[in-house]
């Protein structure tokens, strides 16, 4: 895939989307994040379906596992009646209040890894959880926050992952036409990979949910955004034009400010940046 | 008709096919004068020496616009474009009326004709909602027959010699003569193997292989505006048309030549690529685009299918 990835992203932050198809592949991969998350002084936190302290067991050999409220583990059952919509600005205050009581006791923030399929299976679950990801991923870019989003591809189908993971940065998704996530300090929105014929329908869904909590000026980092053709400009301006939203696209590609002007969009001015 | 009525709305498109300078003053100047003494918003858009000729003509040359002509007719798409957004402005200020007189650099009813006679065509469609009358004039020493006559097919009126405008008995209505199908004539660059053949690409392949086959022969703005243009005529392709889709590039020197063919009908809008269609769906915007950036756009159809052949750079350069 191209372009998909920042590279200055390496090893930094992570926010990531990971499709699993059995059990055991998502504990293996949960357990290398969470040891990741320990081995750089940060409290993790494991939420699953099913038995806590079967979980806990499956932990317990990873390194610093004994350190006093290192390792927090919910299970999904108890957090969330079936079929629960989440609340995606209050879930995304309970991780920002989390983190901050875990700075506060000495750690070097919050990790977290879900396994979250029971929270996307109807479109109702999934409409509410995507908007919390594109939040919450803003928050993570700002702040000492790391999660690991699993869902589970045979449960899921590859459509509902692919928007999912259309909100992540990072991820084991591939290919995947673009990302839609935030970026920097400042929690800037960024827009990465390629806008054409295989995100016709998936960029207006992301926008969609990305940008429902998105108000006045939004800029969003396109500089790792390899292309973008009429109808991800189109898509962009109608979006912004039916939400009152002034869009700035900083981007390094010439044709797509030409294009802009062409088409003569209202909503969203294009930006030619180094 | 004698003279356009300009408080009615609506376009008179009038060819003047004149002999010597002579006849071109002759319809031209009472042209200008008329516009000027009624207050219209006057232009013309001629080659400098024979704006000068007509300039020294009139009596009030100061009250003319003079458009320079390489920018304005660089492409018809484009020129649609301009002169649309040109004229709504002088509506918007005030304007009662437009005149314009305007004559397409030889060189380009040699090489690009196809598609400048659709631009003839179509402005009657894309400008009738404007209070606007243009003197289209082309010099008939020097134009060639096949140009003329599609010349008289593509206008309403015809000026006489003595300053009268006159309906024209040989006028085609816009969409018939858009449906028309002639084939193109190859670029000679063309009548070489293909540098570069791809059998239903998606789009981002297609964009990846004209960067790779470019290699320096186009500056990078006139690439990337290739890119998008060929990006948006294979999604059509793959939206739109019917399979095998097949790309081919030609590289010559400062010029790639890419076709886009498919087994479809292609476009039933007989504007399409001259005018952007309203609303994102149907493919209207993407030929309208590429129309927009490249330097010649033609649209062909025949048993097999049908081809948008893009070409951006100089084809009659050398190859």
């Amino acid at each position: 895939m191209r372009g998909v990835s920042r590279a200055s992203d390496a090893g930094g932050r992570e926010h990531l989307c990971w499709a699993f198809t059995d059990l055991d592949a998502f504990t293996a991969r949960a357990r290398d994040f969470l040891a990741d998350g320990l081995a750089a002084g940060q409290r993790v936190c494991l939420v699953a379906p099913g038995d806590r302290d079967g979980w806990v067991e499956r932990l317990r050999d990873l390194p610093g596992f004994d350190r006093p409220g290192a390792v927090a583990v919910r299970s999904l059952d108890g957090l969330y009646g079936r079929g629960a919509v989440v609340d995606p600005l209050g879930q995304v205050d309970t991780y920002a209040a989390e983190t901050d009581q875990a700075v506060a006791e000495g750690f070097t923030g919050l990790r977290v890894a879900v396994e979250a399929t029971d929270l996307v299976r109807t479109p109702a679950q999934l409409a509410a959880f995507a908007r919390y990801e594109h939040v919450v991923d803003r928050y993570m870019a700002a702040h000492p926050f790391r999660a690991m989003c699993a869902y589970s591809a045979p449960e899921l189908g590859t459509d509902v992952i692919a928007k999912l993971a259309s909100l992540h940065p990072r991820g084991n998704v591939e290919p995947l036409p673009f990302r839609l996530h935030g970026w920097g300090a400042s929690g800037t929105v960024a827009l990465d990979g390629e806008l054409d014929l295989r995100s016709h329908e998936l960029f207006p869904w992301a926008l969609r949910h990305a940008g429902a909590h998105w108000d006045g000026e939004v800029v969003i980092d396109a500089r790792e955004l390899g292309f973008v053709d009429h109808h991800g400009l189109l898509d962009l301006d109608e979006y912004a034009t039916r939400r009152g939203l002034s869009v700035v696209l900083r981007t390094r590609r010439f044709s797509a400010a030409r294009v802009a002007d062409l088409l003569g969009v209202d909503s969203v001015r294009v930006e030619q940046v180094a | 008709m004698t003279a356009p009525d300009p408080t009615t709305r609506g376009y008179d498109h009038v060819a003047l096919c004149y002999a010597d300078d002579r006849e071109l003053l002759a319809s031209a100047v009472p042209f200008i004068a008329g516009g000027v003494e009624r207050g219209d918003a006057v232009m013309i858009a001629l080659e400098p020496a024979r704006a000068e000729v007509l300039l020294n003509a009139v009596d009030q040359p100061d009250a003319v616009t003079v458009l320079a002509i390489g920018a304005q007719y660089a492409r018809p798409a484009g020129a649609i474009k301009s002169y649309s957004d040109l004229f709504t402005k002088l509506v918007t200020d005030g304007a009662q009326a437009v005149r314009l007189i305007g004559e397409l650099p030889a060189p380009v009813l040699a090489t690009a004709w196809d598609v400048w006679a659709r631009y003839e065509a179509a402005v009657n469609y894309a400008f009738d909602r404007f209070p606007v009358s243009t003197l289209c004039a082309y010099d008939a020493r020097t134009t060639p027959p096949a140009v003329l006559d599609d010349v008289a097919k593509t206008h309403s009126l015809l000026a006489s010699p003595d300053g009268n405008h006159t309906p024209n008995p040989t006028y085609v209505d816009p969409p018939s003569f858009l449906a028309r199908t002639r084939p193109t004539t190859p670029h000679p660059v063309q009548l070489r193997a293909p540098a570069l053949e791809l059998v239903d690409p998606a789009p981002g392949d297609a964009r990846r292989a004209v960067v790779a086959a470019n290699a320096g022969t186009l500056g990078p703005d006139a690439l990337d505006d290739l890119v998008m243009s060929v990006s948006e005529i294979v999604t059509n392709a793959l939206r739109y048309g019917l399979g095998p889709r097949r790309l081919r590039l030609w590289v010559g020197v400062g010029h790639l030549v890419v076709t886009v063919h498919d087994a479809g009908p292609g476009p039933a809008d007989p504007f399409a690529g001259l005018l952007p269609k309203a609303g994102h769906d149907g493919g209207g915007y993407g030929l309208w685009i590429a129309h927009q950036l490249c330097d010649h756009v033609t649209l062909d159809r025949d048993a097999s299918g049908f081809t948008v052949r893009l070409t951006m750079g100089d084809p009659h350069q050398a190859v």
